[in-house]
């Protein structure tokens, strides 16, 4: 018996190695190299445009300059950092709020499924554009709609305090993926679990506290780490906004700094120890979040 | 099961043909000397170098030119390429660029093959202030190919309804106010005017000519210092602050957005009745059907005189190119009547000799005045003078620019800002690099 | 008698205002969704000067239907769609194919260092694109793929795409154990299992992973950009750019081309539709 527990354990191993290889040969072939490389040109102070052999090494040099001496490091990151603690929980709601509403069974649902994912679908510079038409302070249509109801609007995106908050309501727009994921999240529940529960007499918000919401954390979780991934690295549509940084630098978002010091100001040693930096951020929150899975994930059948 | 295995195993099939593909395209041209021109633009300028290419295969026809097409951030792959030691034989230089790039030892010396072919370069013809930005230390490490400079353009409906004489070559800033006040009017009763006699944007490249214009200027001769804190260079920065606010003949930020519309729409709809934009825009408005009633003139003078800054493309030599000889003919090439030509009569740009671009560039049968375009590069034609770090320069800069037109302005303390940027930028190129002007 | 018919009536009635109320609330969130695609299909039929004029024109005046014939005229925008249809679609069967095997891997099987290199997986999504551009442009040219749709298509067939391998285990997990378990003990295969109970079950997971991925692929810029040498081989998202140049741009033409760009997205994902089967039937497992 103890034998052949060992060699099944052995062959799923195996398997598992077998399973894992596409990855981990990419990995090991185009992924890891690039960013060994990365981490190296942290340490040095290099101009691309000069040989690598001019690379000089500085240890921390770089990492000391952005602590201590970079106030646009400290703009970047709070900019980033402030756009991401309002977008990630608004937008994460706000898509499920979504699916939910195309997850029920009325007709013609799919043309609504369609319609609602086509904003994650218009080409980057024209939405750009549209937005900078809706947000103008004079004739664009949301200042418009405020009149309505009494209120003046801001100056949007030429107002420092109002760029972030514009950003982030483009961003709710753009929420497709995310409710794509939820819906199939939703999708995936078992029927049958609420079939139990109408028998058990439940309520809908009480199906939705006690079947949904624990069915769905699996998705809520990849929802929540790809948000946080994806908010810390927005990089597109401020560069297309924004290429300046925006009215008294409020858009200069972290990858958009790093942009411009590598390709800009071709410092590649600097921007790789930016680029270090915000993996290490991103790194521990992601750690953060995964530790705290386990207390409300819940997979079917888990232990594994 | 089995469609999945099918559609699998057909896919790899795919993906081996386009691999092998790959491979025999490499192998028929070894018959032929190759080499590889790098360049930028839309399917206008594609279409110009597939022109090119075909006259130069004729003439040459043991050569074959491969044509790289880069349809947007141009310099991102260029740069990628540099460090990779597989730069294409011949590629255009944005001037913004080209000094970092020849700094950095990526461009032949030209001065050697000019010293060759003098005589069929015609050198002395070249628009002033073209040759020097694209060179390094003095010597010639690229070569212009066309340009244009910054020129007045006006609404003549407007000027007419308004009573107003047109604009002309001895225009100056006054003039332009006077003017200005008669078309900037509040139409909808809101207290801010609607339409207005011109536009104003604050950034470095357009602000730049109108600080010539008062005396100032970028750099001090030897390029060591910024003098964007000098008084005329405030007094310029002033001028465009004032008509926004003082004046009232320009729109304020946001209110006529260039981003959301171009600033030729808000001139051929009748919202701005004079705008200052590149010459690339004469042909760009002449391909528009409906008959409109635009025209172009000089920019304004200043006390210190009349300015119109130039913009130059340029090419240039791989320093590792493998067939400089071929290379060198094809820039030559391009730098030849058969091209140059073709660059006049497609009208995006000027030829970059004066001589070819009165013999082409001027078309008889547009109600404008093209020759405007070409004496304004002639006569008051002037360039920023080119560093090593003039990409950083700017991007450091660009937002406190965009501060001139802002409300409440502090246009000294903005210029001192601005200066002291550019000031720790240059110490820093001093720095790092042995060569940078 | 009368206490259930009057239940039955009054569960109607609630049916029919929660139908209403979805309704409108989906149709109002429509018109806000649509607007900015309306806005650029109407910039699709306009003239140059009529794209950008203030108050914006939503209907044409002339509908210059010629844009869309215009289009294919200026460029050759049908091998362009053509080089877009071969990256795509090899791009997904590499990354259907990948992605789905190493997300089983990290779901259900139990190997050394799996947790390890599962964040090793993670990490290789926080470092941003701009500073491995360099070294990955020198890997691809020192493998001879450059001007080659290999940088494109192989990186897919071997799971470059963390999110499509995170989101599949995510998925797989969620399937219920004693299935697989079942199929174990009837000798079934780690590859059977995968193939025959897992993959079945994910079918709204991998739906998904087909549509974004698809989107991802066809809209994609940058790799092609940088890789592709000769224009013959650009996908239509660089062939869009070819219609602004340094200093000006057709905002008409990049409009209509988007458009025709935008028609197969949509076929594919209300197709896809079909896949988003609601619940799984598991009848008489749960006892």
């Amino acid at each position: 018996m103890k034998i052949k527990i060992s060699r099944m354990r052995r062959l799923e191993a195996l398997s598992g190695y077998l399973f894992v290889s596409p990855w981990l040969i990419g990995f090991l072939m185009l992924t890891l190299g690039p960013m060994l490389f990365s981490l190296y040109l942290g340490f040095t102070h290099w101009n691309f445009h000069e040989p690598m052999s001019t690379m000089k090494f500085i240890g921390l040099g770089n990492y000391k300059q952005i602590f201590f001496h970079d106030p646009l490091f400290w703009k970047a990151l709070y900019n980033t950092t402030f756009y991401s603690i309002f977008a990630i929980p608004t937008g994460i709601l706000f898509a499920l709020f979504l699916a939910l509403l195309l997850n029920q069974k009325l007709h013609g649902i799919a043309v609504f499924r369609t319609i609602f994912y086509v904003p994650a679908l218009v080409t980057g510079v024209a939405t750009v554009v549209l937005w900078q038409w809706i947000l103008n302070p004079e004739f664009g249509i949301l200042n418009g709609l405020l009149k309505m109801i009494g209120i003046h609007g801001p100056a949007w995106l030429y107002d420092p305090v109002w760029t972030k908050p514009a950003l982030i309501l483009m961003h709710l727009w753009g929420v497709g993926t995310t409710m794509l994921i939820f819906l199939a999240g939703l999708q995936n529940i078992p029927t049958h679990l609420y079939e139990v529960a109408d028998l058990d007499g439940a309520s809908g918000w009480q199906k939705f506290l006690h079947v949904t919401l624990p069915m769905l954390t699996p998705t809520m979780f990849f929802n929540l780490v790809m948000a946080i991934i994806g908010a810390f690295q927005v990089f597109t549509v401020v560069y297309i906004l924004a290429g300046d940084g925006g009215p008294g630098d409020s858009l200069l978002f972290y990858v958009l700094y790093l942009y411009r010091k590598a390709f800009v100001e071709f410092q590649m040693g600097y921007a790789s120890a930016l680029a270090w930096v915000l993996f290490m951020i991103l790194f521990g929150l992601t750690l953060l979040v995964f530790r705290s899975s386990s207390l409300w994930v819940y997979y079917e059948g888990e232990k594994r | 099961m089995k469609k999945i295995w099918s559609i699998f195993i057909v896919s790899l099939v795919l993906l081996s043909l386009f691999s092998v593909s790959g491979c025999q395209k490499k192998e028929k041209s070894t018959s032929k000397t190759v080499i590889h021109f790098m360049f930028w633009g839309g399917f206008q300028d594609l279409n110009l170098w597939k022109f090119v290419k075909a006259k130069y295969e004729a003439l040459y026809p043991d050569r074959e030119v491969k044509l790289i097409y880069v349809p947007d951030n141009y310099q991102d792959k260029l740069s990628l390429s540099l460090v990779a030691k597989s730069a294409a034989d011949v590629f255009l230089v944005d001037d913004d660029y080209f000094k970092i790039t020849a700094a950095t030892g990526h461009l032949e010396n030209l001065e050697p093959y000019i010293a060759q072919c003098k005589d069929s370069l015609h050198l002395d013809d070249y628009f002033p202030h073209s040759l020097e930005a694209f060179q390094l230390g003095g010597q010639q490490y690229g070569l212009p190919w066309d340009g244009f400079t910054i020129l007045l353009f006006y609404n003549r409906t407007t000027f007419d309804q308004a009573h107003q004489h047109y604009p002309n070559e001895n225009w100056t800033w006054d003039d332009l106010i006077r003017a200005g006040k008669a078309f900037s009017k509040d139409l909808d009763g809101d207290g801010y005017n609607d339409t207005f006699g011109f536009d104003a944007s604050s950034s470095l490249l357009d602000l730049i000519s109108v600080i010539w214009t008062f005396g100032g200027r970028m750099f001090s001769p030897d390029l060591m210092h910024c003098e964007l804190d000098s008084p005329q260079a405030i007094q310029a920065m002033q001028l465009y602050h004032d008509m926004i606010y003082k004046y009232k003949i320009a729109p304020r930020s946001g209110q006529l957005d260039s981003k959301i519309m171009q600033n030729y729409i808000k001139l051929l709809t009748g919202r701005v009745a004079v705008i200052l934009s590149g010459g690339f825009l004469i042909q760009q408005l002449q391909t528009i059907e409906e008959e409109l009633p635009w025209d172009i003139s000089y920019t304004p003078s200043g006390p210190a005189g009349k300015f119109a800054r130039e913009s130059f493309d340029g090419i240039a030599l791989y320093r590792h190119s493998k067939h400089k000889k071929e290379g060198w003919d094809f820039i030559r090439f391009v730098l030849g009547p058969v091209v140059q030509k073709e660059i006049a009569r497609e009208g995006r740009a000027l030829p970059i000799r004066k001589s070819d671009a009165y013999r082409w560039y001027d078309n008889p049968q547009t109600p404008q005045d093209e020759k405007i375009a070409i004496r304004s590069m002639e006569k008051y034609g002037r360039t920023i003078p080119g560093i090593a770090y003039q990409s950083v320069v700017y991007s450091r800069t660009r937002n406190l620019f965009n501060q001139i037109i802002l409300p409440n302005a502090d246009i000294p303390k903005i210029a001192r800002q601005i200066t002291d940027i550019v000031n720790k930028t240059l110490t820093e190129m001093r720095k790092n690099l042995k060569v940078w002007k | 008698m009368t206490a259930s018919v009057a239940f039955f009536r009054r569960q109607s009635v609630q049916k029919t205002v929660k139908t209403v109320l979805g309704y409108t609330i989906l149709l109002t969130l429509s018109v806000v969704f649509l607007i900015p695609f309306l806005w650029s299909l109407s910039a699709s039929f306009k003239g140059l000067l009529q794209v950008y004029a203030i108050p914006p024109v939503w209907i044409p005046k002339p509908i210059h239907w010629e844009n869309y014939i215009r289009i294919f005229k200026l460029l050759p925008l049908l091998r362009f769609f053509w080089n877009t249809i071969v990256i795509t679609t090899l791009s997904l069967v590499g990354q259907i194919f990948s992605a789905s095997l190493v997300a089983y891997a990290f779901a259900r099987l139990r190997w050394p260092l799996r947790d390890f290199f599962f964040f090793l997986l993670l990490g290789t999504m926080m470092l941003p694109t701009q500073v491995t551009l360099i070294p990955q442009f020198l890997l691809y040219q020192y493998l001879g793929w450059m001007d080659t749709y290999l940088p494109l298509i192989v990186p897919h067939f071997l799971g470059i795409s963390a999110f499509s391998i995170f989101l599949l285990r995510q998925f797989f997990k969620s399937v219920p154990l004693e299935l697989e378990e079942a199929a174990r003990i009837d000798g079934s295969s780690f590859f059977r299992t995968f193939w025959t109970i897992i993959l079945p079950l994910s079918k709204p997971a991998l739906a998904t992973i087909v549509i974004l991925t698809f989107i991802q692929k066809w809209n994609e810029f940058m790799p092609p950009l940088i890789y592709l040498q000769t224009y013959e081989k650009f996908p239509v998202s660089l062939g869009i750019n070819m219609f602004k140049d340094v200093y000006s741009s057709l905002p008409h033409y990049i409009m209509a081309t988007s458009m025709v760009a935008l028609v197969p997205i949509l076929v594919l994902f209300f197709v896809a539709q079909k896949y988003f089967v609601k619940g799984i039937m598991l009848s008489g497992l749960k006892g």
